[in-house]
């Protein structure tokens, strides 16, 4: 064989191959269905969590990822219940009362065990979990949540009295029922240093905890010295799986009996349901809006700002980016939540005409150039694209900016460079608990170069924030919520979005437990009636 | 010999272009790739006569549509005709490919045939340059390169020149080293022949062939390069239209629909197939170790 017979030769199989692989790749993606099957094991929970823990620690631990772990190990005075309202019920204490706007008093129940030989939960582990976080020495990321309080009184091996230094309306949402309130060993915390990390020195729980696998799984089994009546699930798989996708194809894949989907596959799951399993869409409390930088020189005119609130078409960004299932949101307080809007000042489809003529009297020179900054998520991007069809017909061009979570989560931080002079729009989400509070508090103006990176500022807004915190009664905060948001809006810095929506798939033999933001509560979840037969 | 002259020889029945057509006839696998290749070229060039739709033309109520008479390849995750969006898709990778080709091509020869021909010193200068280039892989330098200076289809192709000028430096390189010690540059140095005229004259028509064999074989792989970072996220910015795109698109709607992932991948294997048959083609007609005949 000569040289030149060899390489014809070559060239035939590169052909061949090329030919061959082609028409492989067709039969294959034209024959391949996705094997659909589970098994299930009745005492055995796999669960798909949002993301990895970094700590397990009440005063540390900053995700909800983390707080769903915690809600599974640890008790405290009181809980949300389950379902889709922010009512709370008795957890460790067996008596819970308000006195005043300052004074709340407890009781526990008496023979609950800490693991791990650490004894019976007293009054004075509570004094010690919730005044560690507020303590300036642990330097807790969660203070924040604990408000105003001051201290706690023991006044018995049950009892005692929480002593807020000022009203704080948030306190028993944010500071006891949402994690931070999870009650620990003094002397199992303070026998591990004073914090710990991802392993608890003890747990409280129905379940307690077993062992974390960095960026794979944690494990929880049922708590031997658990005095309630037996949990039904003898250990539960928690799997840190970030890719909603790739979640979805693991619960069809029957590793996982309950996961979060994607919000685009909820129409593909509806019309194709994976055998035995249900689906719940709940409405989220996490707001989206886009937000425009009034420093910035292209956006100090007020009018080039309210021309962008009325040339944003919000019905087509939700329909687009939530397939039309998310809420519009009127402001940033979700509906059935105190202080939330039922119609915000600019109309839902906005108005090109009003939207033109603020930029002919702010006399702009069209094409306005502006950047939109923003996640580089397939449900962002989409909205985003919404928003620059939706402003291109007022003769603004968005450039998108995508960037990824780490970088744009400090765009607007002023601690972070001089980034923020550039920030124009961004497009973001914030997540949100059952208090009015925790989504005024990012809009104040102290918060201007931190979190609030429209750079937002208006005495009465901060005002009324400071009222409304100390406000008790509902009726009397509500409207205070109500102008704050319409506050924001007035500025031009706002365009509300939308409330999201959480959709959950669980096994049908599962009873899922979620909270009013779907968020799911691994200690309440049961074991279907038909299931345990 | 004059330009037209050159022009009457290539076209004379037994010119080049005469002699590689009745070639390139004998050759079924040759036609199909010029036949695709054309007819790339025919969409992308009259896209905006072949259909009736804005690429960009947001219809959300009409969103992730399958293929019907009015949307022949369905609609994308905005309601946007994918058919569309395809062909001007098309303009962007042909933009990509002929920009970045001749200009990748063009510092080639420069940097190949000053390599080939001049010093010893130059040569292992460039060739150290070219090997570094060619050791960074090409998605962690466009991922660099982005991070500096933003996504755009500018960087794109500047990506694309930057990786592809090794690849011809190279060939250039050898070819050069190759010629210049056969008998007739020896002859031209011998007669006093500038070394600019040996090298435009006498070096770069004798390596023109397996040049222009390279650039046809290379147009799917920067085609492959501009979709690749596109669907990435690191090529051309939203709402442009770029097949990469469009397979990110359908890639995060793909339970939805598959139809844009379909979509979006026919033209990447008909470039790619279109531009290799028709290149190895070319290639069994020029390439002088190839040629049977003649």
């Amino acid at each position: 064989m000569n040289k030149n017979e060899l390489t014809a030769k070559n060239l035939i199989h590169r052909r061949s191959f090329l030919r061959n692989s082609t028409l492989f790749t067709l039969g294959a993606a034209a024959g391949m269905y996705p094997r659909i099957g589970w098994t299930a094991e009745n005492d055995v929970l796999h669960i798909r969590n949002y993301n990895d823990v970094k700590s397990l620690d009440p005063a540390l631990m900053f995700s909800g990822s983390e707080g769903l772990i915690g809600n599974a190990i640890y008790l405290s005075l009181v809980q949300f219940k389950p379902g889709d309202s922010w009512d709370w019920e008795l957890d460790a204490a067996e008596y819970f009362e308000q006195i005043d706007a300052t004074h709340y008093s407890f009781r526990l129940r008496p023979g609950i065990q800490f693991t791990n030989g650490f004894g019976e939960m007293t009054a004075d582990d509570v004094k010690y979990s919730l005044e560690r976080i507020v303590d300036p020495a642990m330097n807790s990321p969660n203070a924040g949540d604990m408000g105003t309080l001051s201290h706690v009184e023991v006044i018995g091996r049950y009892s005692g009295v929480i002593v807020l230094k000022s009203p704080f309306a948030a306190f028993i949402p944010i500071g006891l029922c949402a994690g931070t309130g999870s009650i620990v060993s003094r002397k199992a915390v303070e026998s591990f240093g004073g914090s710990f990390d991802i392993e608890p020195p003890c747990c409280s729980g129905p379940y307690r905890f077993v062992s974390w696998q960095s960026q794979r799984k944690t494990l929880l089994e049922r708590n031997p010295d658990w005095e309630g009546p037996e949990p039904p699930f003898r250990e539960i798989h928690v799997y840190a799986l970030t890719d909603v996708k790739a979640a979805e194809l693991a619960y069809e894949a029957g590793e996982l009996d309950c996961t979060q989907v994607a919000i685009e596959s909820v129409d593909v799951f509806r019309q194709q349901m994976p055998p035995q399993s249900r689906l719940d869409v709940i409405s989220s409390l996490r707001y989206y809006w886009i937000g425009l930088n009034r420093d910035h020189p292209k956006l100090q005119d007020i009018r080039v700002r309210q021309a962008i609130q009325y040339g944003v078409d919000v019905e087509a960004v939700i329909e687009a980016a939530w397939f039309g299932l998310a809420t519009p949101a009127t402001g940033i307080i979700a509906p059935g939540l105190v202080g939330h809007r039922e119609q915000a000042d600019i109309p839902l489809k906005g108005d090109l005409e009003v939207a033109r003529r603020l930029l002919r009297e702010a006399g702009v020179k069209l094409p306005l150039k502006l950047k939109l900054s923003l996640p580089a998520d397939a449900l962002e991007l989409t909205a985003g694209q919404v928003v620059q069809w939706s402003l291109g017909k007022i003769g603004i061009e968005v450039e998108l900016d995508p960037q990824d979570n780490a970088t744009l989560i400090t765009m607007g931080h002023e601690s972070a460079g001089d980034r923020w002079k550039d920030l124009e729009m961004h497009l973001q989400s914030f997540f949100m608990l059952g208090d009015p509070y925790y989504a005024t508090e990012w809009f104040i103006s102290e918060q201007v170069g931190i979190w609030n990176w429209e750079r937002f500022r208006s005495e009465e807004f901060d005002h009324l924030h400071e009222i409304a915190l100390a406000l008790t009664d509902p009726a009397e905060r509500d409207p205070l919520y109500q102008r704050m948001q319409h506050l924001m809006e007035a500025s031009g810095c706002y365009r509300f979005l939308a409330h999201s929506v959480e959709a959950m798939m669980t096994r049908e033999w599962l009873e899922p437990a979620f909270r009013a933001d779907g968020y799911p509560m691994y200690r309440q979840f049961g074991v279907a009636n038909q299931a345990k037969s | 010999m004059t330009r037209f002259g050159i022009l009457e020889a290539l076209l004379r029945p037994d010119g080049l272009v005469v002699t590689t057509w009745r070639k390139l006839r004998r050759d079924p696998l040759g036609l199909l790739g010029l036949a695709i290749v054309l007819g790339i070229g025919f969409v992308t060039v009259f896209a905006p006569w072949l259909t009736s739709y804005d690429p960009n033309e947001v219809d959300v109520y009409a969103r992730l549509l399958p293929p019907s008479a009015d949307h022949l390849l369905g609609t994308d995750q905005l309601g946007r005709d994918t058919y569309t969006r395809l062909l001007y898709g098309g303009r962007v990778a042909m933009k990509v490919s002929i920009v970045a080709i001749s200009i990748a091509m063009a510092i080639g020869i420069a940097l190949g045939m000053l390599a080939g021909y001049g010093p010893r010193w130059l040569d292992r200068l460039l060739i150290t340059g070219f090997d570094t280039i060619r050791s960074f892989p090409t998605i962690m330098f466009a991922m660099a390169i982005v991070a500096l200076v933003g996504p755009s289809l500018n960087t794109v192709i500047g990506i694309i020149i930057i990786a592809s000028i090794p690849v011809y430096a190279r060939v250039v390189r050898t070819q050069t080293m190759a010629l210049r010690e056969r008998d007739f540059i020896v002859a031209e140095r011998a007669m006093g022949a500038s070394t600019r005229r040996i090298l435009f004259r006498h070096v770069m028509p004798n390596i023109a062939a397996p040049l222009f064999i390279l650039a046809s074989m290379d147009v799917p792989v920067v085609v492959g390069m501009e979709a690749g970072l596109s669907f990435l996220g690191l090529g051309v910015s939203p709402p442009t239209a770029s097949w990469g795109s469009i397979l990110n698109d359908g890639y995060s709607y793909i339970r939805n629909s598959p139809w844009p992932i379909i979509a979006g991948g026919i033209p990447l294997i008909l470039v790619t197939l279109g531009f290799t048959f028709f290149g190895e083609s070319l290639r069994d007609i020029l390439d002088p170790k190839l040629r049977r005949e003649g």
